[in-house]
């Protein structure tokens, strides 16, 4: 729902019965500087503080991104790259010229190559390839864009994620949903703008580095939603508080930070007295927001949420009800794609299909909901790792369990929505899918062209420190014009 | 892996877009200009044929534009490049050097015009004449302040109410505001130098030494973590002890600066200089699976550059490691110069990156053997010797009982193994019983588990149970990651009831741990056998009471602060005789006498005395935490390091020695570490003191006279008061780098007395209050909010140093990839100690700290922003951290009456409008919860104590008690 249709629905519900005037174009402007009107829209006109939304300074395809990162990095050759060579030389000395010189985390010697145990097969009108793990995303292949020459620089997790989400692989970077909010703003005044929401095994490996604000001030860092315990870090009055002791609290606070105003003129203080009732809004629509339970059975259903537990459906569900309240980005981790090999359960055949079982249905289920309710056309989804596989086993320690080793020359992502073309198949690689051997799409490159649908040019959204211009595309990036719609 | 950073486009743009701005410097043999270094060599020899209209080939050299445009070709020909004549044609040849030139000038974007002034942060400071302060002003400051007033048509505000001065300056000094009794005392006090007198004690405080690391240790980039993925703990507190004492000692900024760069190198250096050194091992490390040592070695380096040049100097050396620096005067040589001397420090590998999948390198670490330690160690080592005489006397009036013990040796058979009817693991885990009496665990091995053990009958008499544990079905002693287990408590029921523990002895124990835990509080607890998990252990256990016959149950507690931390397969056993202990005596007792001699004493209480003083020694011992440090490679010749192509670690080029940039003063002696450290505070260098001082004026005023005091180059901001920045530069240098003279000065002066409150008319001219117009008024930062909070509710743990610690943090919090690593919960009084001791993840760091804009610590930073959010709002409202305090503050007042809160959290009495308030505040939750006395107790109290904790929140949460006015 955009903001128009937001305002005539609660008008028409509420906002007559309350008010009992007509509403003309200058009584919603009124309205919409009204707190209490804010506090049924979350969205606030004439907002003054560091998150309150600014134009781009370009068109905008997109308002929102909705960011699927997949910690641990999932082997593209075995969901999306389908490379029918490697299988026809599975278990024989990977050729020379691919590794010379090469350094790996963790395969010594001279590597195997390593066909997919899963079988693929084209889907959609546009003949996407995909392998029989993922189903759903099968299902909707007409509506995303996979882009299989994705090449990063770094082959350590932490470096890496670090490097996906802030542009550079020491942490200390503003990360992408933070340079969002530092350059747009965000719509809903009652929300964080940066959404980080975490499921699978671990955090990622980079820590809250991946989405923290860097030298941007801390207000654009990412903001925990947690899974268990409080949403939000102390949202929730503590026990023995209850909402009429609290608002008695908060009047007395108010009360006496008014006064003090008067007395010392710091704007400051007028700033923290709307902090605190933003606060106080923030305690009734976190838990409406998190609470997943009001959606409807066909929806619960459709992406297969588990309510109560750290599940990635929900996160997906949750992002939903989030870009339809105006967050900016909603950054998902989901940790444990990392498949060496190295045990049995952490392998092609059990590991990762179990993988996507978790993923595969709910991300499918958030396109088509997104799709279903147009919010797509406006919202990015992007899904993605921090690095790829090799097209070799890795066989640590002489173990022999299906699995790669990591591989930032060529790997996958896809991404749909919020002006991207959809249903293209971007780049190509070699026949064994080590290296990128047509339209290579480099980390930078496709943040630079996240932030282009945002209406951001990359190289002039800039933070000045120590003495230098900083960006998150650094030095480097090509918008991606051919994946543009 | 191809490192970028800004500026590397730059070179692959034309020149034209890359014109060094202000680049220039007075070291006009470096920078060359076009009037200096190219227009006169073309003078002397080409213009007699390019110039005017007539111009050989059309080329007018007479034209800068021109020079500029075709500058490329001029050098070729020049040095006859290209198969064509070397110019001038019939005549000699340009000097080599002076083409040279003309080609660094090209490079750097051939700027035209002449050379420009230095960049003023470049030329030393030389002490400006000092103005008058008559009329108003205490000190040169307040000339410098007054002059840029008058200037602008600005009076300086009035003087801030006694009140307001005494908070503040407490808290700019210690960072601890006064209690409502000093506050008292200092209104009461009527002399004329009552604010100088407690000016100069708050300097001579202990506390001001922690106030003062709180931004050193931003600078130093301290934490109490790694960083990255695994992002384990280290022990880096030795380190931020130093700093709080050597503020505290008020060490003058030179040697503080020498200590830390080089303190190991120093002729005479002794264990705090080693210590200081920790300031560089504050580099965050890599310990991923794949990591490459050698990359993760040049990343430890450059950030050493990079934290030095931005502390030291306000300059960003870190752009020049790709190329050279875009806008100053620092070129990639300076940074591989500057590269050399910070490398050549001392490591040992670990492991091999080539054959295995880790090798890291360690830097080495010295134990902080302080003489007290040293002292306390000795008199605990005089204390075991003396109880070793003791026992040996005990021993020898004892010859019949040995022999007794030796032939019951001789006699003692194997334990009888109880055969239990029932096991359960009240956690989860699933024992199963097996015919020889063995229980073994299986399945889910919770974080903490209760084995509980049924036995149908005891057999009277026994005085002790054994415990054997042992590796069984290919599993160790231990279920944890490391085959370990950690036995905290041992509970033995006859039908039901609780049967007294007297003595505990095992066949070993992990050093650090001490199993008389199991049957006395004190010491760390719990019983366990890291490494030796992979081999079987026995402990016996004796009852103050013989066993009497029924029904035997026995719980084994696993219930350490470590997860996982379960027994393996296990066995009991009742033991008899006169001697409980003898089943763990080692089998050479049997045959050698003297191992029987020294067995037989363990069952002399003597020997149990004995041995509680070895334990307090050992553990004493294991408790000194060894520092990180730097030491120089030993044997390294002349300091050297590669020139790397674009940063890239793989790409070493032309070699360069150890140096400063060039564009300094260079000095006299041959550079390394520690020359380095002395160059830096050398009155030559132009920055040092500059950035110094201008730091600590930051800390007052919450900005800079530099504003932008991370950087003094030709992109930072320019000094708002250029007189005052250099007045105080040198006279900090005058005073021989005197830290707390410049503090003592600063706090003196009318500029900082002022009032903070504003009008409209100044809000409106100098909203930001560059011109000092007012007081500063500033936001707390995040440690002191807590700070303030402990303080005013009368709960601050006051003690200084030692290990970090972790206040009440919400569960969860700490999610980390790698690491059995747990968030522990400080007890008692230890959760209530400052801000500055709270563990720094850096991962994962406090989350009440970061919504207050603290820094997570990986990179060094100077200044923290100062937002204003709702989630600061939340945090103080509902943080269990904040409503303890909110609860003690809530007891005061209701002892001492709600003024008195307000006073102890603002430092001012509230007006009549305030007080109506509070008051009405406080008759209102009185009325809620004596409505609802349950909600009450939830709150942990009565209605009336609820009633005072809400209102301690209330106080808690005031603009005014978060700011510094």
């Amino acid at each position: 729902m955009n903001e128009r249709e937001l305002l005539q629905d609660i008008t028409r519900r509420t906002l007559f019965k309350k008010v009992g005037y007509g509403l003309g174009n200058v009584a919603l402007a009124t309205m919409l500087a009204d707190p209490v009107f804010a506090s049924m829209t979350g969205i606030q006109k004439g907002r003054k503080d560091p998150m309150s939304p600014k134009k781009p300074p370009l068109k905008a395809k997109a308002k929102s991104i909705i960011y699927l990162f997949m910690a641990g990095a999932p082997s593209q050759l075995d969901l999306f790259d389908y490379k029918p060579v490697l299988n026809k030389f599975d278990g024989d000395f990977c050729p020379d010229e691919y590794i010379k010189g090469e350094r790996f985390p963790f395969i010594r010697g001279k590597p195997r190559l390593l066909g997919s145990p899963h079988s693929f097969a084209q889907h959609g009108k546009s003949g996407q390839w995909m392998s029989t793990l993922l189903p759903h995303l099968a299902g909707i292949a007409d509506d995303i864009s996979v882009i299989r020459t994705m090449k990063t620089e770094q082959f350590n997790h932490a470096p890496a994620q670090l490097f996906a989400n802030t542009g550079f692989q020491i942490p200390g970077r503003p990360s992408l949903g933070s340079w969002l909010t530092y350059g747009l703003g965000s719509e809903n005044a009652d929300l964080p703008g940066f959404v980080v929401l975490l499921s699978g095994v671990n955090n990622p490996d980079g820590g809250k580095s991946c989405y923290g604000s860097g030298f941007l001030p801390s207000v654009y860092q990412g903001v925990e939603f947690r899974s268990q315990g409080e949403p939000v870090l102390f949202v929730q009055n503590p026990e023995g508080v209850s909402p009429d002791v609290r608002r008695d609290s908060l009047d007395a606070i108010r009360d006496l930070n008014a006064l003090r105003s008067k007395e010392v003129l710091d704007p400051e203080i007028e700033t923290r007295i709307a902090q605190y009732e933003l606060a106080y809004r923030m305690q009734t629509s976190v838990p409406e927001l998190m609470d997943i339970s009001k959606e409807s059975q066909a929806t619960q259903e459709m992406y297969g949420v588990e309510p109560g537990k750290k599940s990635f459906a929900n996160n997906c569900l949750l992002a939903r009800r989030m870009v339809e309240r105006g967050v900016r980005c909603v950054q998902l981790y989901h940790r444990g794609w990392d498949h060496h090999g190295d045990s049995e359960g952490n392998d092609l055949k059990h590991g990762l299909p179990e993988m996507c079982r978790q993923v595969d249905k709910a991300a499918a289920a958030l396109i088509t909901d997104l799709k279903q309710r147009g919010l797509l056309d406006d919202t990015i989804v992007v899904w993605g790792g921090e690095f790829g596989r090799t097209p070799m086993i890795e066989a640590r320690d002489g173990v022999k369990f299906p699995g790669r080793d990591h591989h930032p020359k060529a790997y996958t992502m896809f991404v749909a929505g919020g002006g991207f073309k959809p249903g293209v198949s971007y780049g190509k690689t070699d026949e064994l899918g080590y290296n990128a051997i047509e339209d290579e799409v480099a980390v930078h490159d496709l943040n630079a062209t996240l932030l282009h649908l945002m209406g951001l040019e990359h190289t002039q959204l800039t933070y000045k420190y120590q003495g230098r211009n900083f960006r998150l595309t650094d030095v480097s990036g090509e918008v991606l014009h051919k994946l543009i719609a | 892996m191809r490192v970028v950073s800004w500026g590397v486009g730059c070179l692959l743009l034309s020149a034209g877009l890359c014109l060094p701005l202000g680049a220039q410097t007075a070291n006009a043999k470096n920078w060359p200009t076009y009037t200096a270094d190219v227009a006169p060599v073309l003078k002397a020899n080409c213009l007699s044929c390019h110039t005017g209209k007539d111009s050989s080939a059309g080329l007018d050299l007479t034209k800068p534009e021109v020079v500029k445009a075709k500058v490329a070709l001029l050098i070729q020909r020049m040095r006859g490049e290209g198969g064509k004549p070397v110019m001038p044609l019939g005549f000699k040849a340009v000097p080599k050097e002076q083409i040279a030139k003309i080609e660094q000038w090209a490079k750097y974007g051939a700027p035209l015009g002449g050379p420009k002034k230095t960049h003023w942060a470049y030329v030393a400071p030389v002490k400006p004449k000092a103005l008058p302060f008559t009329g108003w002003g205490s000190n040169p400051i307040d000339g410098f302040v007054l002059e840029r007033l008058k200037a602008a048509g600005f009076t300086p505000s009035k003087p801030a109410s006694k009140e307001t001065l005494l908070r503040r300056v407490y808290l700019d000094l210690i960072g601890i505001p006064p209690t409502v009794e000093q506050m008292d005392a200092f209104l009461s006090d009527k002399r004329p130098d009552a604010y100088e007198r407690v000016v100069d004690q708050l300097l001579k405080n202990p506390h001001y030494g922690e106030r003062q690391a709180r931004f050193w240790l931003d600078l130093a980039r301290y934490a109490d973590s790694n960083g990255y993925e695994k992002d384990l703990t280290r022990v880096a507190f030795p380190y931020r002890d130093w700093v709080i004492k050597a503020f505290n000692q008020n060490l003058p900024f030179d040697q503080f600066t020498v200590e830390q760069l080089a303190g190991d190198l120093l002729p005479n250096s002794g264990l705090d200089q080693k210590i200081a050194t920790g300031f560089h091992r504050n580099s965050m490390f890599n310990e991923e699976g794949g990591v490459d040592p050698a990359e993760s070695q040049f990343l430890t380096v450059i950030d050493r550059i990079s934290t030095t040049s931005t502390v030291w100097m306000g300059t960003t050396l870190g752009c020049a490691r790709c190329h050279d620096h875009k806008f100053d005067p620092i070129s990639q040589k300076d940074f591989y110069k500057t590269y050399a001397v910070f490398s050549n420090t001392d490591y040992r590998r670990e492991g091999d990156y080539k054959k295995s999948f880790s090798e890291v390198w360690r830097e080495p670490t010295v134990k902080v053997l302080t003489p007290e330690v040293q002292n306390r160690i000795a008199e605990l080592k005089q204390k075991v010797s003396a109880k070793e005489q003791v026992l040996g006397t005990a021993f020898a009036s004892k010859s019949q009982e040995f022999e007794d013990w030796k032939s019951a040796l001789a006699n003692h058979g194997a334990p009888t193994a109880l055969m239990p009817t029932a096991a359960k693991g009240l956690a989860g885990t699933t024992l199963t019983i097996h015919g020889d009496g063995t229980v073994e665990p299986t399945g889910a091995n919770p974080a903490r588990d209760v084995y509980e053990v049924d036995i149908p009958s005891t057999g009277a008499g026994a005085i002790g149970l054994r415990l054997d544990v042992f590796p069984y079905n290919g599993k160790a002693s231990g279920r944890s990651g490391s085959s370990n287990f950690v036995l905290t408590g041992i509970d033995v029921l006859v039908n039901g009831v609780r049967q007294e523990l007297s003595q505990v002895r095992t066949d070993y124990t992990q050093v650090n741990h001490d199993a008389m835990s199991l049957i006395r509080p004190g010491g760390t607890p719990g019983w366990a056998v890291y490494p030796k998990g992979n081999e079987p252990h026995a402990l016996i256990v004796t009852l103050a009471k013989p066993l009497a016959e029924g029904k035997l149950s026995v719980r084994l507690r696993c219930e350490s602060p470590y997860d996982n931390h379960n027994l393996g397969a296990f066995r009991l056993s009742l033991v008899l005789g006169k001697y409980p202990f003898i089943s763990l005596t080692p089998p050479s007792a049997r045959t050698s006498d003297e191992a029987a001699k020294r067995e037989f004493m363990t069952s002399l209480p003597e020997w149990q005395s004995l041995q509680s003083t070895r334990n307090e020694l050992s553990s004493f011992e294991a408790s000194i935490p060894s520092a990180l440090v730097i030491s120089e490679k030993p044997g390294a010749g002349e300091l050297v390091a590669p020139v790397h192509h674009r940063g890239e670690f793989t790409s070493p080029g032309e070699v360069v020695n150890a140096g400063v940039p060039g564009v300094f003063p260079q000095p006299s002696e041959k550079v390394n570490r520690l020359t380095y450290a002395k160059w830096l505070v050398s009155a030559k260098n132009p920055l040092t003191a500059r950035v110094q001082v201008n730091r600590i004026w930051a800390q007052y005023f919450g900005k800079g006279i530099v504003q932008t005091d991370e950087d003094f180059g030709t992109q930072g901001s320019l000094p708002t008061h250029p007189k005052l920045l250099d007045w105080l530069a040198t006279e900090f240098m005058d005073r021989k780098w005197d830290m707390k003279a410049i503090h003592k000065l600063i706090v003196m002066s009318s500029t900082y007395r002022q009032s903070s409150a504003t009008t409209q008319k100044l809000l409106e001219r100098d909203p930001e209050n560059v011109l000092l117009s007012r007081g500063p008024r500033l936001r707390m930062d995040a440690e002191m909010i807590r700070d303030n909070a402990l303080a005013a509710s009368g709960i601050l743990n006051p003690k200084i140093g030692g290990p970090s610690v972790m206040p009440y943090q919400p569960d969860g919090v700490w999610g980390m990839v790698y690491s059995s690593e747990n968030w522990m919960m400080a007890r008692d009084a230890e959760r209530n100690r400052r801000g500055i001791y709270v563990f720094v993840k850096r991962t994962s760091p406090y989350p009440s700290f970061m919504a207050f804009d603290a820094t997570p610590r990986e990179v060094c930073t100077t200044r923290r922003s100062r937002t204003n959010t709702p989630l600061q709002a939340l945090t103080l409202l509902n943080d269990k951290a904040y409503l303890e305090p909110a609860s003690a503050l809530g007891v005061r007042m209701a002892a001492k009456g709600v003024v008195y809160g307000f006073r102890a959290a603002t430092g001012r009495k509230p007006t009549s409008a305030e007080l109506n308030i509070l008051n009405r505040a406080l008759s209102n939750f009185k009325q809620r919860y004596a409505n609802k006395p349950e909600l009450a107790k939830d709150l942990g109290g009565t209605p009336t104590t609820a009633a005072y904790t809400m209102l301690g929140n209330v106080i808690l949460n005031l603009d005014e008690t978060i700011t510094k006015e």
